[in-house]
C-alpha cells in the first residue's frame, strides 16, 4: 500500500471559482447522456430536445423564469442558514406549509374580498407558516441540542401528511371526488409579460435574492449571523447571541420557502394538490450548494435548474425517456460540484 | 384481542427490522466518527436494486446481495469523500442521499416505465416451538429471516463494538483520532471499514422494506426511514443495543397509527388515515426532545481527521 492521497490547502482565484463548477456540470451531463443512451435514447437528439424545452421559445424562455422562482427563494433561504452553520432540510415542508396558508386564507375570504388584498394576506401568512415550521426546527437545535437535518426532515414528512389529510377534509373540493385537491383560489400573481406564464413572483424573487444578499453582507445582524456561522465559540466570546442567531436564521429560511409555496399556489397552479412540491424543496438545497450560499450567485444558479426541470419535461413528451431524469442528473450534478469545489480549494498529490 | 396484539407486535418487529439494521450500523460509523447522512439514498438504491434482481431472478437472497453490494458501493464513495478528501460530512452524505433518491427512481422508471410490477415477496417463517409461545411466538418469532438475522447480527455487534480490540480501537477513533493513531490504530482504515459497514447494513436495510414488507417498488419507498435512523441513532445514545430498543419504539408507534387507520377507515372516517400517519414523525421528534439532556456525541464525530497535521 504505497498509494498516499494527500490534501492541501490552497489559494483559489475568482477565475477557478467560476470554471470548477461549469466542468462539474459538463461532467455531470457527461455521465446524464450515458445513461440517456443506456435508457435507449440518443444523446443528441435528447439534449437537443432538453435545450429546446428549457429556451426554444420566448414562451418556454418565461416558463423556465418561472420554474425559477420557487427554486430562487428557497435557495436563498437555505444558502442564509448555512451562513449560520444551520442545514434547513426542511424547505420541502415550510414551502407545503406556505401553500397551505396562502390557500387556506384564499378559501376563507374570497367570497367578499378583493384578491389583491387575499393576495397581501397570503404572503404574509405564508412567511409566517413557513417561519414557524422552520423556527422549531431552530429552535430545537438550539436550545436543545438537536439535529436540524433529522428534525427539519421529521417535520416534511409531518407537512406532507397533513397537506394530505388537508386536502381530504377542510380544503376539500367537492367536486373532486377521485383526485384530492383544494378549490381552485382567486388569489392570483399577476401576469408581468403577457401572452406568457411569467407573474409578479420573479420579479418578487430576485428582489428578495437581492436583500438578502444586502442583510447577509451589508448590515450589523448579517455580520453576527455568519460570524455565529462561522465559529460560535468566538461569537459567543463577542457577545453575541449564538442560540438566537440560529432561531432567526432558520426562522427566515423558513419564511421564504413558506413565501415560494404561496407564490406557487397562487402565480403556477391556482389550486392545492399533494404533488405541489414534488422534491422542490431538496433541489433548492443543490441550488444553493451550486449558488456557493451567495444570494447573488443563486440567481443563475436557480436559473440553471429552472431549465433543467423545464427540459426534462419536454424531453419526456418528445422521446419518452422518464421525467425522473432530472433527480438522477441533480444527484450527479451534486457530487461533481462537491468534488469539483474541492479540487479548487485544496490541491491533491497522489503518491 | 390476543391476536390484534400479536398483530401489532408483529408488524413493530417488521418495522423495526430496518431501522434497527440501519440505524446499528449507523452507530458504528459514527462512534467511528463520520456522520453518514446519506442512508436514506443507501436504502432507495438498495430496495431498488434487490427489487430488480429478485424480478429478475425470482430469488430474493440474489435481492439481498445485490442491495448489500450497493451499500459497499455507496459507502466506499462515502467514506473516500469524508475520509479521504476530506469533505464536509454533512455535505457529503446529502450528496449520497441525493445520488440515491435520484438514482434509484430514473432506474425504475427508464426500466419499467408507469407499469405496476409485484414480486413474490419473502414470507415470514415460524420457528420451531418458539413460535407456539402465545402472543410473543407470533410478534417474534414468525417473522421474516432478515429479522432473525437482526435477532442474532445486533447483539454481536454490540459484543464487537464494546468487548473486542477492534471495536475499542474504532471508539478510539471516533474519540480522539490522533492518540489513537499515536497507538498505531490506522484510523483511516478503521473509519473506512465502520462506514462501509454503516452503508451495507442500510443497503439490507432498503432491501428489505422492498422485499419484504411492500413487494414492489416506487419512489420514495423508504417514508425518510433513512433519517428516522439517524434519529434514532440519537436517541440510542450512540449504543447498539438502545439504538435496537429505540427502533422497536418507533416500529411500534407506526404498527399503531398503521392498525388504527384501518379502525378508522372501517369506521368511516378515510380521511383520518393521514392524520394518523403523523404519529410516527412525531414521535421522533418527541423523543429526541425526551432524550436531548445528557446525550454527548462522540467527540471526533463529523471531524476530518488530517495526519499530516500537527496540533
Amino acid at each position: 500500500m504505497d498509494l498516499k492521497i494527500k490534501v492541501e490547502e490552497r489559494e483559489a482565484s475568482l477565475f477557478t471559482f467560476i470554471l470548477t463548477p461549469i466542468i462539474a456540470f459538463l461532467f455531470a451531463f457527461l455521465v446524464g447522456g450515458i445513461l440517456m443512451e443506456w435508457a435507449g435514447v440518443s444523446p443528441v437528439d435528447g439534449y437537443s430536445a432538453f435545450l429546446g424545452g428549457a429556451f426554444g421559445s420566448p414562451r418556454k424562455l418565461a416558463d423556465t423564469l418561472v420554474r425559477m422562482v420557487p427554486f430562487l427563494l428557497m435557495g436563498v433561504g437555505i444558502a442564509l442558514s448555512n451562513r449560520g452553520n444551520v442545514l434547513n432540510i426542511g424547505a420541502e415542508g415550510q414551502f407545503i406549509m406556505g401553500a397551505i396558508a396562502a390557500t387556506w386564507i384564499s378559501m376563507l375570504l374570497q367570497d367578499f374580498t378583493p384578491w389583491p388584498i387575499i393576495t397581501v394576506l397570503a404572503f404574509l401568512l405564508s412567511l409566517g407558516a413557513g417561519g414557524i415550521w422552520g423556527g422549531i426546527a431552530g429552535y430545537l437545535k438550539a436550545k436543545m441540542g438537536i439535529n436540524e437535518v433529522v428534525t427539519t426532515v421529521m417535520m416534511n414528512w409531518l407537512a406532507f401528511k397533513l397537506l394530505q389529510w388537508l386536502l381530504r377534509g377542510p380544503l376539500k373540493n367537492p367536486e373532486s371526488e377521485m383526485w384530492p385537491m383544494s378549490p381552485h383560489i382567486k388569489a392570483k400573481m399577476p401576469i408581468v409579460i403577457p401572452g406568457t406564464r411569467l407573474h409578479l413572483g420573479f420579479i418578487i424573487s430576485i428582489l428578495i435574492a437581492y436583500l438578502t444578499y444586502y442583510l447577509l453582507f451589508k448590515t450589523n445582524m448579517g455580520f453576527k449571523l455568519r460570524a455565529c456561522g462561522k465559529n460560535p465559540f468566538s461569537a459567543k466570546y463577542a457577545g453575541y447571541n449564538v442560540e438566537n442567531m440560529i432561531i432567526l436564521s432558520m426562522i427566515i429560511s423558513g419564511g421564504l420557502a413558506g413565501l415560494a409555496g404561496s407564490i406557487e399556489v397562487m402565480g403556477v397552479h391556482h389550486f392545492l394538490y399533494e404533488g405541489i412540491s414534488v422534491g422542490l424543496g431538496y433541489t433548492a438545497i443543490i441550488v444553493s450548494l451550486v449558488g456557493k450560499d451567495h444570494p447573488l450567485a443563486i440567481i443563475p444558479s436557480s436559473f440553471i435548474f429552472g431549465a433543467i426541470y423545464n427540459g426534462v419535461v419536454y424531453l419526456q413528451a418528445t422521446t419518452g425517456l422518464s421525467y425522473t431524469f432530472s433527480k438522477a442528473l441533480e444527484g450527479m450534478i451534486y457530487i461533481f460540484v462537491l468534488i469539483s469545489e474541492l479540487l479548487a480549494r485544496y490541491r491533491i498529490r497522489i503518491g | 384481542m390476543l391476536e390484534l396484539i400479536t398483530s401489532i407486535l408483529n408488524l413493530m418487529v417488521v418495522t423495526a427490522t430496518p431501522l434497527a439494521l440501519a440505524g446499528v450500523g449507523e452507530v458504528y460509523s459514527e462512534r467511528a466518527g463520520v456522520l453518514n447522512l446519506g442512508l436514506e439514498g443507501i436504502m432507495l438504491m438498495g430496495a431498488f436494486l434487490s427489487f430488480y434482481y429478485t424480478y429478475k431472478t425470482g430469488s430474493c437472497l440474489i435481492g439481498y446481495l445485490a442491495s448489500l453490494l450497493v451499500g459497499i458501493i455507496l459507502g466506499l464513495l462515502m467514506a473516500f469523500m469524508s475520509v479521504t478528501l476530506k469533505l464536509n460530512q454533512v455535505i457529503a452524505g446529502m450528496g449520497i442521499f441525493f445520488l440515491g433518491f435520484g438514482l434509484s427512481d430514473f432506474l425504475f422508471r427508464s426500466i419499467f416505465g408507469a407499469e405496476h410490477v409485484m414480486i413474490k415477496k419473502s414470507a415470514q417463517v415460524g420457528l420451531p416451538i418458539l413460535s407456539k409461545i402465545p402472543v410473543v411466538g407470533g410478534a417474534f418469532f414468525k417473522q421474516y429471516p432478515m429479522a432473525y438475522l437482526s435477532y442474532i447480527l445486533i447483539p454481536v455487534m454490540w459484543f464487537m463494538l464494546y468487548k473486542s480490540r477492534w471495536g475499542l480501537s474504532l471508539r478510539a477513533v471516533g474519540e480522539n483520532p490522533r492518540a489513537a493513531d499515536t497507538l498505531g490504530v490506522n484510523v483511516y482504515l478503521v473509519r473506512y471499514l465502520a462506514v462501509i459497514i454503516g452503508s451495507a447494513m442500510a443497503g439490507i436495510a432498503g432491501g428489505f422494506l422492498c422485499l419484504a414488507v411492500v413487494g414492489l417498488f416506487f419512489e420514495n419507498l423508504t417514508f425518510g426511514m433513512g433519517f428516522i435512523a439517524i434519529g434514532l441513532v440519537y436517541f440510542g445514545k450512540w449504543d447498539p443495543l438502545r439504538t435496537w430498543a429505540g427502533s422497536l419504539l418507533f416500529g411500534f408507534a407506526w404498527s399503531v397509527s398503521t392498525t388504527l387507520q384501518e379502525v378508522f377507515t372501517k369506521m368511516g372516517y378515510p380521511s383520518a388515515t393521514y392524520f394518523l400517519l403523523m404519529i410516527p414523525y412525531l414521535s421522533i421528534i418527541l423523543a429526541l426532545i425526551a432524550v436531548s439532556r445528557g446525550t454527548r456525541s462522540p467527540s471526533a464525530l463529523a471531524v476530518p481527521y488530517r495526519r499530516e497535521e500537527a496540533r
